[in-house]
């Protein structure tokens, strides 16, 4: 056996060898050339043998070819390509002397036997092997193929899509394969991530207020370079910090509907993490500009990276604006501009990089109320807006939000090695947010939609129900809109007697300083275990006030609240907003009625592993996160003296959450995935204080708890893709709180509900089938159910003190969540040619319900009612239902274009009209009031919002 | 004591045959590579943009970090079923002798000695196909080129198609080596059946000579296993059964019917990376017997984030580095010898 072994081995050395040599040898073969001109040298010689044996024979076939072409390449038609090769000299320099002589001679000859010119020729000279003969000129006639075979190559190319489209139906077929193909990897993520869903839901679908699976905006979790930025208040992310800077906020991972990803646990309403790193661009410029006819109408944005450079550095840059004197609603503006500014370094071949990104965007901007049937009738008008009137000939908004969220992020990575990196960041944001509105103490109620400036007030007498009707439907804006001249006359007043201001513009300030610190860490456990993992920690300071922003011409205001309601005993200091500063003068700029903040810190860490094997992916995880917070108030109120200066009650939460899932891979098409999660939350800030600009108080709280599982089954077919699945999440001790100006008893109004359960359910399709290679039709739909479960309790609070605290059972159940339509679908088909883009929605939506007011579900509301009599019963029947608000249809089109021009510069436009038949009666959504008169159940009717009728987008990109 | 002298006898004979099973298999793949190219000029091809100064910002650190990536997945091949990976690896876009030889003396390679055939083409872009091949596990006898010329575009450029003759484990071994046209621009399917048909007539001058020639026929094709280029003019087919003498089998049609793949566009997966082999490789009585066809998708190779999540984690993306592997996946035959 041993000798054998030698033996073999042997043999198999001089069989390499001889192929080591086979190798090196030039092809002898006469096939070689067989087609081509191809003339042979001696090496380092340049010398042209035309009469030796194969070289005649080509000259000969070069010449018959000349022959038949001759006029065109005399007449300079036809160009004669001679390259001249040489390997075989030991410099590049005398190579490319020997390649240029070959060339020089050949082309000497033909000229001379031809009688053509040296601009007939085109001449090129190489000093590398042509197919490995390291001594040769080639010849070639350049006939020019796109004139002789366009037509044919497009009958050919439409024969070749035709063919492919059959071809690929074909092997759609499945039968008993005799490939073992058992232990093949099936890679899934390319596929689930292509989610026709997702892509259509968000963008087309918004103009419904759609949510997915209605889960709120404080499911969706936000990150730029891994930190987290919902903030710890609300727990939402604030979009507008990002606005007028979409280019530089384009690209990201995201992960829906309580999948994890590489830089996240994930979240109910999934996570998305934009990637702002400064090396993350393409080199170059961009430059757009657009036009629309929305809340703003004309923004432009310029944004420049070097990418990221050889000595590892990398900066980019961009600025932004957005504009318009008047939106498409009236007395809206919108002014906003933005910067944002990315540095990053890497450094020992890119295993490190640190980068730093500052952005902000500041706005100021007008905004729009939603109001009456009622007034919108009366008007004819459905994009009425109560909230602006003329001032000295120029229109007015008393609610303005300025608002401005300078964010500072610095972020590490560290790519450990193949398989395990670690990404640590540091973000600091302070969100500036102030929203001003008119208020006032003596006079009249300035706002014009008051339901007393109504003739529906009037009903019971003709003439003035009349005399109200005809104001307003002669569209006089001293009736239809804010009178601010009125206003300031009678702040002239109250001057000249020297008393407080009758009305004044204050703003309400809801700031945030806020600061992220987290990191995660991706690594490889074992062949198929991956890992995943982070700990975070944040801390904030929410700060809210509010300040006195115009005095309308007026001296000063007090600092009481003047429809305080108690004793007369007390009413003096009930009445102060904060009893160590009794009765103080306000004067522009001050700080007064409230202020304090909420203090919140919080620490999670969380992992999630994940198996994969042929067929199937199991996953499983966890996370644990404390919450802490504590209102700080900075004034003593008079209603709550003792519970309202100084730093309050700590609330502590230990929450934790679990998830797991799998995918079963049939093969590489179907997939079949289920997954599953319980987890606790506590509750948000935001909606813990019964009262929290007065009081401390709270009642007693609990993290809200939240099961949710969902199946789905994703198929990818050559020509039909998407994905069908369906939900179901249980929440359980919800906390919600609404608050609502009571203008009978002159005061802010907070009703608290706890222990809140909802149900959010349904079935979920996307669907994409490719007809042809230029049209592809998609579907996004659901039908799905959001309603409340249980009868929650209920503590309204009057925020004057005019009534004591109430807690009642509020009975939600079986009602329907309002705010975001449950039936809802949109259809498309898309056509692509020679890089123009056409799109063509149909949207259409219904189960939309009105967001519901407590109080109106409360037993004691009706408690003074009759069941037996027709008009008690009548009443409480139209109180207590829920307005389903109609359905609608809409369809939407774009067309767009891009073009690129030479030194890689591009261009593209993109023009999208919404709403083409121009349908503005559709209602987007609306609430009920939380005022009730249950004498007169149709006094306080529902305010709704309106879409806005036919409305566009045109965008123009340049790229440099 | 006899007994427990057989029990251990016959375990020692099991591991062995087992052992001994691992290294009857033998792995041949093949392996677009995305664009290895080096970073001086070439003034004969358009290599711009692959130069430190050009477009892509091509330096020595970038190339060097390809080189690592590139030999450090070539290195995971096959080792699941053979101890020394593939007998032989055909790649396509490499742009010269040196990416090669740079890439086969890298760290993760260096130990296995890979030879290299070699010549370059005169495609415009400047990228050519080779052969790596193990010498432990095949030699070399001949190789030659045939170039790529289609009578109708004689002024079309593209990349000409490899053969070598070699042995493998003993038997005589042809592979040829393609990378087919692309599917941009106004190139039709029919550049890619005249490339099929150069293929096929090597294919069949071998058959000629020897009816029970083994025969691989590899590249990244630029078509799918059914279209027509290789269904019908290479005529290979997608089941073992129906494959007749003289004929090729695609083992790569059933995978991906099964929606298995080698490149991600526009929501599909596409599988151009392909190894055909001849009928003979198929028999029974055959001393090399095809055994399993793979696409190697392992998790390193896939980009894990970001919009092209779950895509071939590749080494640019426009003009941006990602420092990954290649936009294509590699693929690998399995024979058993018996």
């Amino acid at each position: 056996m041993i000798k054998n072994l030698k033996l073999a081995s042997c043999l198999l050395f001089f069989a390499f060898c001889f192929g080591w040599q086979a190798n090196g040898q030039t092809g002898k073969s006469s096939g070689k050339y067989a087609n081509e001109l191809v003339f042979k040298f001696i090496p380092q010689d340049d010398e042209f043998y035309a009469s030796q044996g194969d070289n005649k024979a080509v000259l000969d076939r070069l010449y018959a070819a000349i022959e038949k072409y001759k006029d065109q390449i005399k007449a300079g038609q036809i160009p004669v390509l001679v390259e001249g090769y040489s390997a075989s000299a030991d410099t590049k320099e005398k190579n490319q002397q020997i390649a240029y002589r070959r060339a020089y001679r050949v082309k000497s000859v033909i000229i001379n036997d031809k009688g053509l010119l040296e601009n007939n020729f085109k001449t090129q000279n190489k000093t590398v092997a042509y197919r490995g003969d390291k001594d040769v000129v080639v010849v070639r006639l350049l006939l020019n193929p796109a004139v002789q075979n366009s037509d044919k190559n497009q009958a050919e190319e439409q024969a070749y899509e035709e063919s492919e489209q059959q071809a690929q139906s074909e092997s759609l077929s499945f039968e008993d394969d005799d490939v073992e193909t058992e232990s093949q990897g099936v890679t899934t993520m390319a596929i689930i991530n292509n989610d026709i869903f997702r892509s259509k839901a968000g963008f087309q679908l918004s103009q419904f207020r759609f949510q997915k699976r209605g889960y709120y905006s404080y499911y969706s979790k936000r990150y730029i370079n891994g930190v987290a930025f919902n903030d710890q208040n609300r727990g939402v992310f604030n979009y507008a910090s990002i606005g007028a800077l979409n280019d530089v906020a384009r690209n990201g991972d995201a992960v829906d509907n309580n999948d994890y990803g590489l830089f996240s646990y994930g979240a109910l309403g999934g996570a998305e993490n934009i990637d702002m790193r400064a090396g993350s661009y393409a080199k170059g410029a961009k430059i757009s500009a657009s036009y629309t006819n929305r809340t703003y109408y004309a923004r432009t944005m310029f944004t420049y990276s070097t990418g990221l450079m050889p000595n590892g550095w990398a900066f980019t840059g961009s600025l932004g604006a957005r504009y318009s004197d008047e939106g498409n609603i009236e007395g809206t503006f919108y002014r906003n501009i933005a910067y944002s500014l990315a540095i990053e370094k890497q450094w020992d071949k890119g295993r490190h990089s640190l980068s730093f990104n500052t952005f902000g965007s500041p706005v100021e901007r007008g905004q729009q109320a939603s109001s009456y049937l009622e007034t919108y009738n009366l008007l004819g008008n459905n994009l009425y807006n109560s909230n602006w009137g003329y001032q000295n000939g120029k229109k007015r908004n008393s609610r303005i939000v300025r608002a401005y969220d300078p964010t500072f992020i610095l972020s590490h990575t560290w790519n450990i090695n193949r398989d395990s990196r670690l990404i640590t960041g540091l973000g600091y944001h302070y969100g500036r947010y102030g929203s001003t509105s008119l208020n006032w103490y003596n006079g009249s109620d300035p706002r014009p939609d008051y339901y007393r400036y109504l003739p529906s007030y009037y009903s019971s007498s003709s003439t003035a129900f009349t005399y109200y009707t005809d104001k307003w439907m002669s569209n006089d804006p001293s009736v239809t809109q804010i009178n601010w001249d009125n206003l300031y006359m009678a702040n002239h007043n109250s001057s000249l007697s020297g008393q407080p201001a009758a009305y004044n513009v204050e703003e309400r300030r809801s700031d945030l300083y806020e600061t992220t610190l987290n990191s995660t860490l991706k690594t490889r456990l074992a062949k198929n275990i991956n890992f995943v993992g982070g700990v975070e920690f944040r801390s904030t300071i929410s700060r809210q006030f509010k300040t006195l922003d115009d005095l309308l011409g007026g001296k000063y205001i007090l600092d009481v609240d003047k429809f305080a309601e108690a004793s007369v005993a007390d009413y003096e200091d009930a009445k102060q907003s904060d009893l160590n500063n009794p009765n103080r003068k306000v004067y522009k700029g001050d700080t007064y009625g409230y202020s304090f903040d909420l203090d919140i810190n919080s620490a999670n860490a969380w992992f999630v592993n994940e198996h994969t094997s042929k067929k199937w992916d199991v996953f499983y995880g966890g996370k644990y996160t404390y919450t802490q917070f504590q209102r700080d108030g900075k004034m003593k109120n008079g209603h709550y003296p003792d519970n309202s200066l100084g730093k309050g009650e700590m609330h502590r939460f230990h929450d934790y959450s679990f998830k797991a899932g799998l995918t079963y891979k049939f093969n590489g098409r179907n997939f079949i995935s289920a997954k599953i999660s319980y987890s606790t939350e506590a509750p948000l800030p935001f909606n813990s204080y019964v009262s929290p600009r007065i009081t401390d108080k709270t009642l007693a709280l609990e993290s809200g708890k939240l099961l949710t599982g969902d199946v789905s089954y994703i198929f990818s077919f050559p020509n039909l893709n998407g994905r069908i699945s369906a939900y179901q999440t249980n929440f359980y001790d919800q906390t919600a709180r609404v608050s609502y100006y009571h203008d009978v008893k002159r005061t802010f109004v907070n009703h608290m509900v706890t222990g809140m359960d909802k149900v959010s359910h349904g079935v979920e399709l996307g669907l994409s089938w490719k007809a042809t290679s230029a049209l592809t039709f998609d579907f996004a739909g659901t039908v799905s159910e959001q309603y409340y479960n249980n009868n929650p309790m209920g503590t309204i609070t009057y925020e004057n003190g005019s009534s004591p605290d109430v807690s009642e059972k509020v009975y939600y159940k079986n009602y329907y969540v309002g705010g975001s339509p449950q039936f809802i679908g949109t259809l498309g088909a898309r056509y692509f040619i020679k890089y123009w883009f056409l799109g063509l929605n149909v949207n259409g939506m219904d189960r939309n319900y009105i967001d519901i007011s407590p109080l109106r579900r409360m037993a004691s509301t009706y408690a003074g009612l009759n069941p037996n009599v027709p008009s008690d019963y009548q009443a409480y029947q139209i109180l207590t239902s829920q307005e389903k608000l109609p359905g609608a249809v809409t369809l939407d089109a774009s067309i767009g274009k891009i073009l690129y021009l030479p030194k890689s510069h591009s261009m593209s436009f993109n023009l999208s009209v919404n709403n083409i038949l121009n349908k503005k009666d559709i209602r987007t959504g609306g609430y009920e009031q939380g005022r009730v008169e249950v004498a007169n159940p149709t006094k306080f009717n529902s305010k709704y919002f309106f879409m806005q009728g036919i409305n566009c987008f045109f965008n123009v990109n340049y790229r440099f | 004591m006899k007994r427990y002298l057989s029990y251990f006898l016959f375990l020692l004979v099991t591991l062995s045959g087992w052992s001994q099973q691992k290294q009857n298999v033998y792995a041949v793949a093949f392996y677009n590579l995305e664009n290895l190219f080096d970073t001086e000029r070439d003034m004969s091809i358009y290599d711009e943009d692959f130069t430190p100064g050009g477009a892509y910002a091509w330096t020595q650190d970038k190339y060097q970090k390809k080189i690592n990536n590139m030999s450090y997945a070539i290195s995971k091949l096959a080792k699941e079923y053979t101890n020394d990976g593939p007998a032989f690896i055909g790649v396509s876009e490499v742009e010269n002798q040196k990416v090669l030889e740079d890439l086969v003396h890298a760290k993760s390679l260096s130990s296995v000695g890979y030879g290299i055939v070699h010549y370059d083409s005169p495609d415009r872009r400047g990228i050519d196909v080779a052969l790596l091949y193990n010498p432990k596990l095949f030699s070399v006898t001949s190789s030659r080129v045939y170039p790529y010329i289609m009578p109708e575009e004689p002024d079309f450029r593209t990349r000409d198609v490899l053969l070598v003759n070699g042995v493998l484990a003993g038997e005589d071994f042809h592979v040829i080596v393609n990378h087919w046209p692309s599917r941009r621009g106004d190139k039709s399917s029919y550049s890619r059946e005249f490339a099929a048909s150069i293929s096929k007539g090597i294919a069949d001058s071998i058959y000629k000579a020897n009816p029970k020639a083994k025969i691989v026929i590899m590249g990244d094709l630029n078509d799918d296993p059914f279209n027509k280029s290789v269904k019908t003019v290479l005529g290979a087919k997608g089941k073992q059964k129906d494959v007749k003498p003289g004929e090729l089998y695609n083992p790569f049609w059933q995978l991906l019917k099964k929606g298995i793949g080698s490149l991600f566009y526009q929501g599909n997966w596409n599988l151009f990376d392909q190894i055909i082999i001849s009928q003979s490789l198929l028999q029974k009585d055959s001393s090399l017997m095809f055994w399993r066809a793979e696409v190697f998708n392992r998790d390193f190779l896939i980009q894990k984030e970001g919009a092209n999540k779950g895509y071939p984690l590749r080494t640019f993306s426009g003009n941006r580095f990602l420092n990954g592997y290649s936009d294509h996946f590699p693929t690998i035959v399995y024979f058993s010898k018996n």
